[in-house]
C-alpha cells in the first residue's frame, strides 16, 4: 500500500478512534479535522470499492469505507467502534479469535484467506492483506486492512476440484522434479495409498522397481518436449500398487504452465481389463485358427487328391463338382488367413523383417502368384518397364499388399482386359501402383473401402468371393511399412490403387530390422502358406 | 512299402488317413501313425523312423512336449521333427524353430507335394538335389 494512503487511513483511524463517534465518517467525507491533501486521500480512500477497513490494538474498528459497506452490508456508522468479530463475522467459530488476533498483533499478514458471513448470513470467501498501523511517533495503534470478495473464483475451483476429483481417470499433477502435488481420488483407489501418502513423493513410487530407470528418462523426455500425448500408446506401462502388484496403465500427459514453473498432469486409466480381453480374443483367434484349419485341411487334401486322379478317373461332372468344391475350399481358408492376418497386424504380434526391397522383383512375384487367377478370369497382368523401386520394407509382407491389390483388380475388371502394374519414384518415395479395368468406387463406398469387411453395397462381391479384407489389409501392412495407400480414377475407367513407400536412402539411420523372429521363418511362412492356398 | 520311415503322430483320424493316403503314393515312403504323444514314443523306441511328422496341438501331450520326450531317449535323440499343424501364424512359427523342429508344414497341406517336402527334410544332405525343382 502506497505511503500516502496508509498516512490518509492511519490519520482517519486516529481521528476516529480519539473521538470514538460513530458520525465520524460523515465528518471524515468533509474532511474535518486534517489538512486538505489528507482528507482528500481519506475521501479516495473512503470512495474506492475494494473494501479498506481499520482497527486500534484492541481490534475496535476505526474506519470502514464504502467498499467495505457494501461487501459486508453493514454501514459506516454500524461498524465504527464496534469489534471486528462483530461485523466480520468469520464463518468458523474456532477461527474467529485468531482472526481478530491478526489486527490486533502488529504484524504484517498477506493473503489470509477466511469465510465470513455478510450481515444478511450470506457466506463471502475473502482475502484479507492486514497491515499494522502506527503513529508519526513510530508506536502501534492498530491495523488496516484490504479485503477482496473471491467467492466466485472460489466456487468455481470448488466445482473445478470437485470435477477432478469425481473423474473416472486417475489424475494427478507432477512438478517438474517429478514430485507429486496433487491427486484425485481415483488415484487413491487404483494404486492403493492415502494421498497424504503421495504429496510429495517422487512419482516413481507408483512405478516397479524395475522400470523406475525408464520411467525418470520417459519423463524428463516429457518435460523437454511437453506436447499433450499418451505415455502408454504403443507401449505397456506398468504401474505399481502399494501392496506391489504390478498393473498395466495408460497414461495420457498434459503440460500445464504456472507461475512457479511447469507441472505435468497425468491422466491415469488402468487398462488390466482391456489388456485381458485381448488375451482372450489372442486365446480365442487361435483356437479358431485351430478349429477351422484342421477340417479345412481334411477337405482341401480330400479335393486335392481327387481331383489328381488318386481315387480313380472322375466322370467330367464329378470332375467339375470336385473343382468346385475344391474352389469353394481355397477361399474359406484365404478368408481364415486374412482374419488371422488382420488380427496378427493389429495386436501387433505380427513381426515385420525390414530391409531394402526391390518393388520391381515385388511385383514380378507377384504377377507370378497371381497369374492363375487372373487367367481364370481372363485377364492378363503387366508390369510396364520400371526401375528397380528400391524401397524399405519386410519384403515377404510387401509381396502380400501386391497380391491382395492385384486380388482386387483381378476380381472387378472384365474379362479380356489388362491389369497394369507401374513403378514411378523420386527421390524420396516410390510408388506402386495397380490400374484395373472395373466400374470405378461408388461416391457412398469411397470412405470405407480400405475398412474391414468392407464391401460396396449392390455388388456382384458375393460371386467375385471375397470377404472385404483384402484392401484393409494393403492399408494396415503399407502404414506398418512407413508408407501410404490411396486411389485416384483411372483414364479411360477403371480405378488405379497405389502404394507410396520410403526409398532406403530416405530412411538412414532406421534400424536394420524390427526385433524378430529368425530369417529363417521369413523362407517358411508366407511363401508354404501361399503355395497351399 | 518303402524303406524310408515317417512315423506320424495326429489325434485327428481324417487326417492321419489322408497323410498316409498322401505319402503312400510314394513308393520309397513307409507311413506308421499314432494318435497321440505317448503312443508314439514307444513307437519310435521299437520302429526307430527315419522321420517324424508332429501335430501341435494334441489333447494331454501336445507336440512340443512329445518333441523334447523325443529328445530324452538315446534312440530318437537325433531324429528329424517336422511340425505339422494348423496354427502357422508367421510367430508361431517363429517360435516353433526355436523348439529345434527342421521344419513347419501349415495345415491345409498339399497332399500330392506332401512326400516329396517330407523327403526333403527326412534327407537333409540331399536336400539341395532333391528339393530342387520340386513343389
Amino acid at each position: 500500500m502506497p505511503n500516502w494512503v496508509t498516512r490518509a487511513f492511519e490519520g482517519v483511524g486516529q481521528a476516529l478512534g480519539r473521538r470514538g463517534d460513530r458520525t465520524a465518517a460523515a465528518e471524515v467525507r468533509n474532511g474535518n479535522g486534517f489538512s486538505g491533501r489528507e482528507a482528500l486521500y481519506a475521501a479516495a480512500v473512503h470512495s474506492w470499492s475494494l473494501a479498506f477497513l481499520s482497527t486500534d490494538r484492541d481490534g475496535i474498528v476505526t474506519g470502514w469505507n464504502a467498499g467495505a459497506e457494501n461487501l459486508f452490508g453493514y454501514g459506516a456508522v454500524e461498524a465504527l467502534g464496534r469489534d471486528i468479530e462483530a461485523v466480520v463475522r468469520v464463518a468458523d467459530p474456532e477461527a474467529a479469535g485468531t482472526f481478530r488476533d491478526r489486527f490486533c498483533v502488529g504484524q504484517r499478514v498477506p493473503n489470509l484467506a477466511t469465510v465470513a458471513l455478510g450481515k444478511d448470513g450470506t457466506p463471502i470467501h475473502l482475502i484479507f492483506d492486514i497491515s499494522p498501523l502506527r503513529s508519526v511517533t513510530g508506536d502501534h495503534v492498530g491495523a488496516s486492512a484490504i479485503a477482496r470478495d473471491v467467492t466466485e473464483q472460489r466456487l468455481a475451483e470448488e466445482l473445478f476440484g470437485l470435477a477432478v476429483e469425481a473423474s473416472p481417470s486417475g489424475m494427478m499433477m507432477i512438478d517438474r522434479s517429478g514430485r507429486i502435488v496433487m491427486v484425485n481420488r481415483e488415484i487413491e483407489r487404483l494404486f492403493g495409498y492415502h494421498r497424504g501418502e503421495l504429496i510429495s513423493r517422487p512419482v516413481e513410487i507408483l512405478v516397479p522397481e524395475h522400470m523406475r530407470g525408464v520411467h525418470v528418462a520417459l519423463r524428463a523426455g516429457f518435460a523437454r518436449h511437453p506436447e499433450s500425448r499418451k505415455m502408454g500408446h504403443g507401449r505397456e506401462l506398468v504401474a505399481m500398487r502399494r501392496d506391489g502388484v504390478e498393473f498395466p496403465v495408460e497414461i495420457a500427459l498434459s503440460a500445464v504452465q504456472i507461475r512457479d514453473g511447469l507441472l505435468i498432469l497425468a491422466a491415469v486409466v488402468d487398462i488390466t481389463e482391456r489388456r485381458q480381453t485381448e488375451r482372450l480374443k489372442d486365446e480365442f483367434v487361435a483356437t479358431v485358427s485351430h478349429e477351422l484349419r484342421t477340417p479345412l485341411a481334411s477337405i482341401a487334401a480330400s479335393l486335392k487328391l481327387l481331383e489328381a486322379g488318386k481315387g480313380g478317373e472322375l466322370p467330367p461332372l464329378a470332375q467339375r463338382l470336385v473343382t468346385i468344391a475344391q474352389l469353394s475350399g481355397e477361399r474359406l481358408t484365404r478368408l481364415v488367413n486374412d482374419i488371422l492376418e488382420i488380427e496378427g497386424i493389429e495386436s501387433g504380434s505380427l513381426r515385420f523383417q525390414f530391409g531394402p526391397v526391390s518393388l520391381r522383383a515385388t511385383a514380378e512375384q507377384a504377377i507370378e502368384t497371381s497369374r492363375d487367377l487372373a487367367s481364370q478370369a481372363g485377364l492378363t497382368l503387366t508390369l510396364a518397364d520400371s526401375g528397380p523401386g528400391d524401397v524399405w520394407a519386410d519384403a515377404d509382407r510387401l509381396v502380400q499388399v501386391v497380391t491382395n491389390l492385384l486380388s482386387n483388380a483381378i476380381k472387378f475388371s472384365p474379362a479380356g482386359e489388362e491389369v497394369v502394374l507401374a513403378i514411378d519414384e523420386d527421390d524420396n518415395r516410390v510408388r506402386l501402383s495397380v490400374c484395373d479395368r472395373g466400374p470405378g468406387i461408388p461416391d457412398e463406398f469411397k470412405t470405407r473401402i480400405f475398412s474391414k469387411f468392407a464391401q460396396a453395397d449392390g455388388s456382384n462381391i458375393r460371386e467375385k468371393g471375397g470377404a472385404g479384407l483384402g484392401l484393409s489389409i494393403v492399408r494396415q501392412i503399407v502404414e506398418r511399412l512407413g508408407g501410404q495407400v490411396g486411389y485416384e480414377p483411372a483414364g479411360g475407367g477403371g480405378t488405379v490403387f497405389f502404394v507410396e513407400l520410403p526409398r532406403p536412402t530416405a530412411m538412414e539411420g532406421a534400424p536394420a530390422s524390427e526385433s524378430g523372429p529368425l530369417a529363417a521363418v521369413s523362407v517358411e511362412t508366407p511363401g508354404a502358406i501361399t503355395r497351399n492356398r | 512299402m518303402g524303406d524310408l520311415r515317417i512315423l506320424l503322430v495326429d489325434d485327428e483320424p481324417f487326417i492321419r488317413e489322408l497323410v498316409e493316403i498322401s505319402l503312400g503314393l510314394d513308393p520309397e515312403i513307409a507311413v506308421k501313425s499314432c494318435a497321440s504323444g505317448r503312443e508314439a514314443l514307444d513307437e519310435a523306441d521299437l520302429w526307430l523312423p527315419k522321420l517324424v511328422l508332429l501335430d501341435v496341438m494334441m489333447p494331454e501331450m501336445d507336440g512340443p512336449q512329445t518333441l523334447s520326450r523325443l529328445r530324452e531317449k538315446e534312440a530318437t535323440a537325433r531324429t528329424p521333427v517336422v511340425f505339422m499343424t494348423a496354427r502357422a501364424q508367421s510367430r508361431d512359427i517363429a517360435h516353433f524353430l526355436t523348439l529345434g523342429v527342421v521344419g513347419v508344414i501349415p495345415k491345409p497341406f498339399d497332399p500330392v507335394g506332401l512326400a516329396n517336402e517330407v523327403k526333403r527334410y527326412a534327407t537333409p544332405g540331399d536336400m539341395d538335389l532333391r528339393g530342387a525343382g520340386s513343389i
